[in-house]
């Protein structure tokens, strides 16, 4: 018997083996072999499918998977990902700070003093003087199980997440112009634009297979334009066949000024228009088509271009080819738009390019937000786990949102409170102001991301606040900080969801087991929850559990992915909401009739934009105002942050690869180089970047790359920290911060 | 009668301000300094271009050709070893300076004898010559300047400049260094400079009849017979009875030393033929 | 040129340095350059190292290790040669100092992996490397050979190295 069982076991490695080569889901554990479990990239929002090479109970390697959306592509970060699991800086074990020091300490102590301190805040100064600062990181089931506990448990709605400093504007554009958020095209649109037009986004460094996937478009189809609108000449405008340059904050004037050729020059589809468009301003949304066509006469190409510092006739051939006859014109965006003052504006400004020619909603017109993170869009955009929303589409401050949680929840009517709360900046102003006395920060770094991070450093080393910091690396910027440390699973060693850009969701399934001491970010949680006498919210003993909970909790609304069992997302290389029901196949095109199960088929329209009452999208007017902090005679340069492809965030992870390091060692300042022979630098020197905020010493590298008067510096080197510079002005609706322009000055060092 | 001008104060400070300068160079050059720069097989004056004419040479040989760059940053050179005579190897080169200290200690501590026999400076100038010929040839063969690569002016000068500013190892020129310093321990008395350097025979050659040199008038000398001429002479050549190419590199030891004036420094007609004293056997 | 005058221990070792931009074709090259180090100290990244013993009679001679330093065609060496072993050249794009290679067995973005670091870095931005519609790094004629590719490869061992023009 034995040994046809080792024959049994045997020819099961060889089927599994081969299972992992064909791209077969769930291939099984063999004795002593090698097994491949499905799962999804941990680091960027574009969220590619891989396999976990696993050996011995270690990740040996990763490979893409060809049947997911990234076509087995994965980009070097991604391919690199097993270093991060025995990374040194690996949080292997609860820490307590005593004495000013982090030493080790047990799980048992370790979470009762968090309990403690937190059961004695909330007696003491009421439930807002806790709160829970989230991630676009963490798993969806994590973010639900905090969310549901803080905002229904303690009751308190400091709850928010890193989405903020990256996806607000883009939700608060989402949901000014089409009433619900998340966008309505997807990835495959790539494969049938004709006009590209990409603004505010380096694609190249930071959406690398998003980026191949336009490449490809290009070659396969040579008539394939691509417009960079970017102030850098970056890796992305390498491939543009128009690059536009502009000072950094003026593109809403260029936005708007090829609106006003689109309408000017005859490329407005009036029967889109007549059918799915309301005009409005402010937050009206009572204006006509000829109150825009006079709002548009201050942004002619002329103007605009003198307010942007670019060519007129560039944006009249932008304007142009978006608005070809005919033609599929996409557009994506990042954080160029969305870390501004004016980011919400920005992102209606580019729906309006859509919604006034009627290229939307068929394959290969849409206006695509390109997202940072691999789990913003499915476990806090959708989730709902910020300070003023509900999961799934429901907001705090509307009642009947609050009551239909309350009763999914199974806690007493008025438990939810009213009042919104307060936004990552607020959040750690009110920090700052020793409002909130407890934080729990969970899967990010804001001592390193948040932008005059100087200033809200000083804030989290209070005294009187107890920082506790949920992390699978120590020491970071912000677990320095912590006066309690607990160990999280890191990827691999988890299982849960991520729902990426284009409403794709996904199950990372767990590996290997955690390292060290360290626990699955919801048990950490629950056992946060018990000891808070909160037990009966957060019952659960797995992530399907959640899970389930969580189908309950999305049926209903528009963004139904019931159909999403547990089983079926483990077969499934990646499904798109709305799915409402276990044979939907899923939806690629919101909106749109046939396609989406929300679009009634007796509509007598191909579109119907039912995320607002009238089933209308809204084109606003949006003035462009500039930046909070344009540059001035005493600091007279423009700065700007961003990303790099060998990197991500705060490089908790990606600087722990050799091979990363060696080809990107340290945040460099970028400079024209006229702007360094007025300074008398060369690549190599030193130069002090300074701002109202803060300064910083940094490498300088010659480059024409940057624009005159512009100094660019990535956003991942922990031992250069670009954000003590930054601005923490924000936009008054999303409330995200403006990161991508401030003034300063530079001296040679 | 004038007592004769005291010539080696003068000249070791010059040698002294020579080796300062290399030692110095690398600092100057980290600081900015780029108008001056260079080792002795080549050094950027200002604007000026200067070349060693032995190195110049072997690079000649070594490509097959003569370039016009090279041509230049010769000319001056040139002409100073055509007026002043060999005066790289006393007055200029810090190896030289070197050599004179290694060999004043080998004399004090062996206890050696500080004399020299009176025609052994004849004796060597084949051993010059061939020592030339075959750097120039092997340059050649192997196609490359081997006087630059070898040569101790260059090494000696390009050490600080590897140690101090370019943060290298020197390891070739080091090695280099050693041997030559092997060599000068070794080897009779100052044969790295007498016999084996490439960059002082080739000097040596550059003489023409009216170029600065020692000139003996016996008329004037005290004691032809005893003179002890040769034992001043920091490598042993008798001024009263040198030829042209003999070595003589215008120290101007011997004019200090000379008791009468019968030893004088001066251009224009030549002592040729040499006024052939007989042997004086020590 | 003869055999013999490519030089003995480079023949022997088959090791051909890169050398500094402008530099002539190898044989002549090692027969001009007299070791004045000039070029190195005109070097304001310490690019330029003084060639070791492995490389024979050339040794003392100017070369890049891309690897630990790569050239970044500041041109400040060229016009500085006395001998004209360099030629006094100031545009970079005429320069020749060797060649970029792409080794297909190692390089990520040949076994799907996107990485596009050597692309990024080139300071012919596009000109010397782009890629190709599988995103794979190719080469063109327009490579100077500065090594900006081979220094920042990820590799441990660079997938893409920099081939000395110098005796091909």
């Amino acid at each position: 018997m034995s040994i046809s069982r080792r024959e049994f076991l045997e020819s099961a490695a060889a089927a599994s083996a081969l299972a992992a080569l064909s791209g077969l889901p769930r291939p099984v554990q063999a004795a002593g072999g090698e097994k491949w479990v499905k799962s999804v990239c941990r680091y960027c929002g574009t969220g590619c499918g891989l396999y976990i090479g696993v050996r011995d109970g270690k990740v040996f390697a990763v490979k893409g998977d060809k049947d997911n959306h990234n076509q087995g592509f994965l980009c070097l970060k991604g391919f690199l990902l097993p270093q991060i699991l025995t990374a040194p800086t690996r949080c292997l074990y609860p820490m307590i700070r005593k004495d000013g020091k982090l030493v080790r300490a047990s799980w048992e102590e370790a979470m009762s003093l968090v309990a403690s301190k937190f059961k004695e805040a909330i007696e003491k100064y009421g439930p807002d003087a806790v709160a829970f600062y989230g991630s676009g990181q963490g798993l969806t089931e994590e973010t639900y199980v905090a969310n549901k506990l803080f905002k229904a448990g303690i009751r308190t709605n400091n709850v928010d997440g890193n989405p903020r400093l990256c996806m607000a504007s883009a939700v608060g554009g989402y949901v000014t112009t089409f009433g619900k958020d998340e966008p309505m095209g997807c990835y495959e649109d790539i494969d049938h634009a004709d006009v590209f037009l990409l603004v505010g986004t380096n694609t190249a460094e930071a959406h690398p297979i998003l980026f191949q996937r336009i490449v490809r478009r290009k070659e396969k189809a040579p008539g394939t334009k691509v417009i960079v609108m970017d102030p850098r000449r970056t890796p992305t405008a390498r491939i543009a066949d128009l690059h536009i340059s502009f000072k950094p904050g003026t593109d809403l004037a260029i936005l708007n000024a090829m609106a006003y050729v689109l309408v000017h020059e005859g490329y407005v589809d009036e029967e889109f228009i007549k059918n799915h468009v309301v005009f409005g301003e402010g937050t009206e949304t009572n204006k006509s088509f000829e109150d825009y066509k006079a709002f548009l006469a201050k942004y002619t190409p002329e103007k605009a271009a003198a307010i942007a510092g670019c060519k007129a006739e560039d944006i009249v051939t932008a304007a142009r080819w978006f608005g070809a006859r005919g033609k599929a014109s996409m557009s994506m965006w990042t954080m160029g738009l969305n870390q501004r003052t004016e980011g919400v504006w920005a992102n209606n400004l580019v729906h309006n390019l859509h919604l006034i020619t009627g290229k939307i909603g068929t394959p290969g017109s849409t206006p695509f937000s390109l997202t940072g993170q691999p789990n913003a869009c499915g476990g806090v955009r959708d989730g709902g786990a910020l300070s003023h929303l509900l999961p799934y589409g429901r907001l705090i401050a509307n009642e009947a949102h609050r009551k239909e949680m309350e009763k999914l929840w199974g806690v007493p009517e008025g438990t939810l409170k009213p009042k919104p709360g307060p936004s990552t900046v607020e959040m750690f102003q009110k920090v700052e102001a020793g409002e909130i006395k407890c934080l729990y920060i969970m899967c990010t770094n804001p001592g390193q991301s948040l932008p005059n991070v100087g200033r809200y450093r000083k804030a989290l080393q209070r005294d009187d606040v107890f920082v506790v910091v949920a992390e699978a690396f120590h020491p970071t910027r912000t677990s320095e900080l912590a006066d309690v440390v607990l160990p999280a699973a890191a990827w691999a060693e988890k299982e849960g969801v991520y729902g990426c850009a284009e409403r794709r969701y996904q199950l990372l399934e767990q590996a290997i087991p955690p390292s060290g001491e360290a626990r699955p970010d919801f048990e950490i949680l629950c056992d946060l929850g018990r000891r808070l006498g909160l037990g009966h919210l957060v019952p659960y003993k797995t992530p399907t559990d959640i899970w389930n909970e969580i189908l309950t909790v999305c049926k209903g609304t528009v963004y139904d992915f019931t159909g999403m069992t547990r089983e079926r997302l483990r077969q499934a290389h990646g499904l798109l909401w709305p799915l409402p029901t276990p044979d939907h196949p899923g939806t690629n095109r919101r909106y749109v009739k046939g396609e989406d199960p929300f679009v009634p088929a007796d509509w007598p329209h191909r579109i119907k934009f039912y995320g607002r009452p009238d089933g209308r999208a809204v084109v606003w007017m949006r003035p462009f105002k500039g930046p909070e902090e344009a540059p001035d005679a005493e600091y007279p340069m423009y700065y700007t942050t961003g990303r790099v492809i060998e990197h991500w965030h705060t490089g908790t992870m990606t600087r722990t690869c050799k091979e990363l390091v060696h080809a990107n060692a340290e945040a460099v300042a970028e400079l024209h180089p006229a702007d360094a022979q007025k300074l008398g630098v060369k690549t190599g020197d030193k130069v002090k970047i300074t701002s109202r905020r803060g300064s910083q010493v940094f490498k300088v590298k010659v480059t024409d790359t940057s624009r005159e008067n512009l100094v660019f510096v990535h956003m991942h080197d922990d031992q250069h920290l670009c954000n003590l510079i930054t601005i923490d002005a924000l936009d008054p609706i999303s409330k995200q911060p403006e990161f991508k322009v401030c003034g300063v000055k530079v001296e040679k060092a | 009668m004038n007592k004769p001008r005291r010539w080696t104060p003068l000249r070791r400070s010059v040698q002294l301000a020579v080796a300062l300068l290399y030692l110095v160079l690398p600092f100057l050059n980290r600081w900015g300094l780029r108008g001056f720069m260079g080792n002795l097989a080549s050094l950027k004056v200002g604007p000026v271009d200067l070349l060693e004419p032995a190195v110049a040479l072997s690079v000649v040989l070594a490509a097959g050709k003569i370039t016009a760059s090279l041509v230049l940053a010769l000319l001056p050179v040139v002409a100073l070893a055509v007026v002043l005579g060999p005066v790289f190897c006393s007055w200029v080169c810090p190896w030289g300076l070197l050599s004179e200290g290694l060999d004043y200690l080998k004399i004090r501590t062996l206890h050696l004898h500080r004399t020299w026999t009176a025609d052994g400076y004849r004796k060597l100038r084949p051993l010059r010559m061939a020592a030339l010929l075959v750097f120039l040839l092997a340059s050649s063969v192997v196609a490359s300047p081997l006087v630059a690569l070898l040569a101790p002016p260059r090494l000696v000068t390009a050490l600080p400049q590897e140690l101090f500013y370019l943060s290298v190892r020197p390891v070739v020129t080091g090695s280099v260094l050693l041997l030559w310093l092997l060599a000068e321990l070794f080897l009779p008395r100052r044969w790295v400079c007498r016999a084996l350097c490439p960059v002082g025979a080739l000097w040596n050659f550059l003489r023409l009849p009216w170029t600065l040199q020692v000139r003996f008038e016996p008329t004037l000398c005290v004691d032809p017979k005893v003179a002890p001429c040769h034992l001043h002479c920091p490598w042993g050549i008798d001024p009263r009875s040198m030829g042209r190419f003999d070595g003589c590199t215008n120290c101007l030891r011997c004019v200090e030393g000379c008791p009468s004036t019968a030893l004088r420094a001066g251009f224009g007609k030549p002592m040729d033929p040499p006024v052939r004293t007989k042997k004086v056997s020590t | 040129m003869k055999a013999s005058r490519r030089g003995l221990f480079p023949a022997l070792c088959g090791r051909v340095p890169l050398r500094p931009p402008g530099a002539r074709p190898e044989p002549e090259f090692a027969a001009l350059c007299i070791r004045c180090n000039r070029c190195i100290t005109a070097c304001p990244y310490k690019t330029l190292k003084p060639a070791s013993w492995i490389y024979g009679e050339r040794a003392g001679t100017p070369l890049v290790v891309p690897r630990k330093i790569p050239c970044y065609l500041c041109m400040a060496c060229p016009p500085v040669c006395p001998t004209g072993a360099l030629d006094p050249i100031t545009d970079k794009r005429a320069v020749r100092m060797g060649l970029a290679v792409v080794d297909p067995e190692s390089c990520f973005a040949h076994q799907g992996i996107l990485c596009r670091t050597c692309v990024d870095e080139c300071p012919l931005e596009g000109e010397a490397i782009y890629q190709d519609g599988e995103l794979k790094p190719v080469v063109t004629e327009k490579c100077v050979g500065c090594g900006v590719c081979e220094k920042v490869c990820p590799v441990a061992e660079p997938a893409i190295v920099v081939r000395p023009r110098g005796d091909q």
